[in-house]
């Protein structure tokens, strides 16, 4: 029993090693992307266009400045 | 005894990791190998079809740099240059490589003939549109093309400024972002008192009374529209898509209507009568009226130039991806599916284009009709205008995601970089005059 495991102990070293040993090759890798990616560019800009009339749409309040001259009217 | 036991089975797993790990090491080696190798035959492969090429009788006086565009073409596109009249290879060999790849692979024999039988200015004109207009010119009848390419300009301009109209500082941008928050936030004050002052004044007994609220009812009316400009102001003030001269002219125009909204409120301070203050408030709403139909106007500018930029930035990466695919046919690699995704990006784009020129017409249309009339009726027309471009971001919005696909694609030839690594220099901008112009 204890020949059984010494032998395995040997064998799964053995190959440890071996593995181990491997020289790494050097494989060229992609660059990540980067963040001023031109993809993510447009994306900004879409996303800027969206927005562009945030802030200005206000149809409530455009009405109450249209009724001004009924207004006078009424007083 | 169970301790060695499993201490031999983690020894053994991790050294099968550490095997698996250093056997894709080698095969990845291996196949950088094989593309070096690949690379070699393919460039072996082009010489000779270069040197077949010149054996051709049309094509004996053509350029070397021509016939090697031509080489290195798939070839069932080289075929389609290679029957041409010596003049008309010519012509079309002296295109960019990409762009005469993008022309072979995406007409056909007979309108690559009629394209290459004008002049070397249109043809360059021709070859620089993306390939939804190429091909679409490309069917048109010979008037009909040259007309079609004379509203065509095509320019080069620095990267920094290809895509934006103006570069604003830093510290003016903030400035901008702090005055439109305060202005928002008095806006909101404003308009909120005189719904109140309204309130009050329609619920007045006694002339006195009603003298009281009307004065509070217009200073609330004249800050509510004061701070409007103001929201308006800066948002031009921090957009670069507007160019330095239209932002200074759209600014100088609200300032100047800022001053006399800021002189009625002092007049308004100074009446005594109630029919005065009635009058007065006729002043108020005749400006409102103006700057009312104004605001239109400049908010369908801030929104059509932001619109633009994504179309310059858009169809400057559809150029891009154009070099990719002519890189790959280059090396050999199957383009097939990026070109199909090319194919979808670029119609959406043309899409986009479409509806954006739709909103131009109407936009230019109802500009010049307000400028003259000065009616409110002309804010459907400017507000339609609107409409249309929105919908051409949205389609935009369409093309960017086909892009986002399109990219993995990109990625996995190896050819991101062509398309994210920031531009240096020059690049060129194609630009379609508008009818209106």
């Amino acid at each position: 029993m204890n020949k059984i495991i010494g032998i395995s102990i040997m064998a799964v070293f053995l190959l440890f090693v071996i593995g181990c040993g491997k020289e790494p090759s050097v494989t060229p890798t992609e660059p990540a992307a980067t963040e001023s990616s031109t993809v993510t560019e447009v994306n900004e800009a879409i996303s800027n266009a969206d927005k562009s009339l945030e802030d200005l749409e206000d149809t409530e309040t455009d009405k109450e400045l249209d009724d001004l001259g009924s207004v006078l009217e009424q007083i | 005894m169970k301790k060695i036991v499993i201490l031999v089975l983690l020894m053994f797993v991790f050294s099968i990791i550490v095997l698996a790990e250093n056997e894709v090491k080698q095969i990845k080696t291996e196949e950088a190998g094989n593309a070096v190798a690949i690379t070699a035959v393919k460039e072996q492969t082009r010489a000779e079809i270069t040197e077949q090429l010149k054996e051709r009788e049309n094509l004996k006086e053509v350029s070397q740099e021509g016939l090697d565009k031509i080489a290195q073409l798939k070839e069932q596109n080289r075929e389609k240059i290679q029957e041409l009249k010596q003049e008309q290879v010519e012509r079309l060999t002296a295109v960019k490589e990409e762009r005469l790849a993008k022309i072979a692979r995406n007409l056909n024999q007979k309108n690559i003939e009629k394209i290459s039988s004008l002049d070397q200015e249109l043809i360059e004109k021709l070859a620089s549109l993306d390939r939804t207009r190429l091909k679409e010119y490309a069917e048109l009848s010979d008037e009909e093309l040259k007309a079609k390419l004379e509203k065509i300009n095509v320019k080069k301009v620095s990267v920094e400024k290809a895509f934006k109209e103006r570069t604003v500082a830093k510290e003016k941008v903030e400035l901008a972002k702090q005055n439109l928050n305060q202005a928002k936030e008095e806006y909101k004050q404003a308009k909120e008192q005189l719904k109140e002052q309204k309130k009050l004044l329609l619920g007045a007994e006694d002339d006195a009374k009603k003298f009281e609220y009307l004065r509070e009812y217009l200073t609330s009316a004249a800050n509510t529209i004061i701070n409007r400009l103001n929201i308006v102001k800066e948002k031009i003030n921090e957009n670069e898509n507007i160019d330095e001269v239209a932002a200074s002219e759209m600014v100088a125009d609200i300032d100047s209507r800022i001053k006399e909204l800021e002189e009625n409120k002092e007049k308004i301070s100074t009446l005594t009568a109630l029919d005065e203050l009635k009058e007065h408030g006729k002043v108020i709403a005749e400006q409102w009226r103006e700057i009312k139909l104004k605001n239109s106007i400049k908010e369908t500018e801030m929104l059509r130039a932001n619109v633009q930029e994504v179309f310059k930035r858009s169809e400057h990466l559809e150029a891009r991806l154009e070099k990719v695919l002519a890189d790959m046919e280059e090396k050999g690699i199957p383009t097939e599916i990026i070109d199909a995704k090319v194919d979808s990006f670029s119609s959406k784009i043309d899409e986009a284009r479409n509806l954006f020129k739709q909103s131009q017409e109407k936009f230019n249309e109802a500009k010049n009709l307000v400028n003259v009339t000065m009616k409110i009726a002309e804010m459907n027309q400017v507000k339609e205008a609107q409409e249309l471009a929105q919908q051409a971001n949205k389609k935009l919005k369409e093309a960017h995601a086909i892009l986002v696909d399109l990219m993995e694609n990109v990625k996995n030839a190896g050819l991101a970089k062509d398309v994210e690594e920031p531009e240096t220099g020059e690049v060129e901008i194609v630009e379609e005059v508008s009818e209106n112009e």
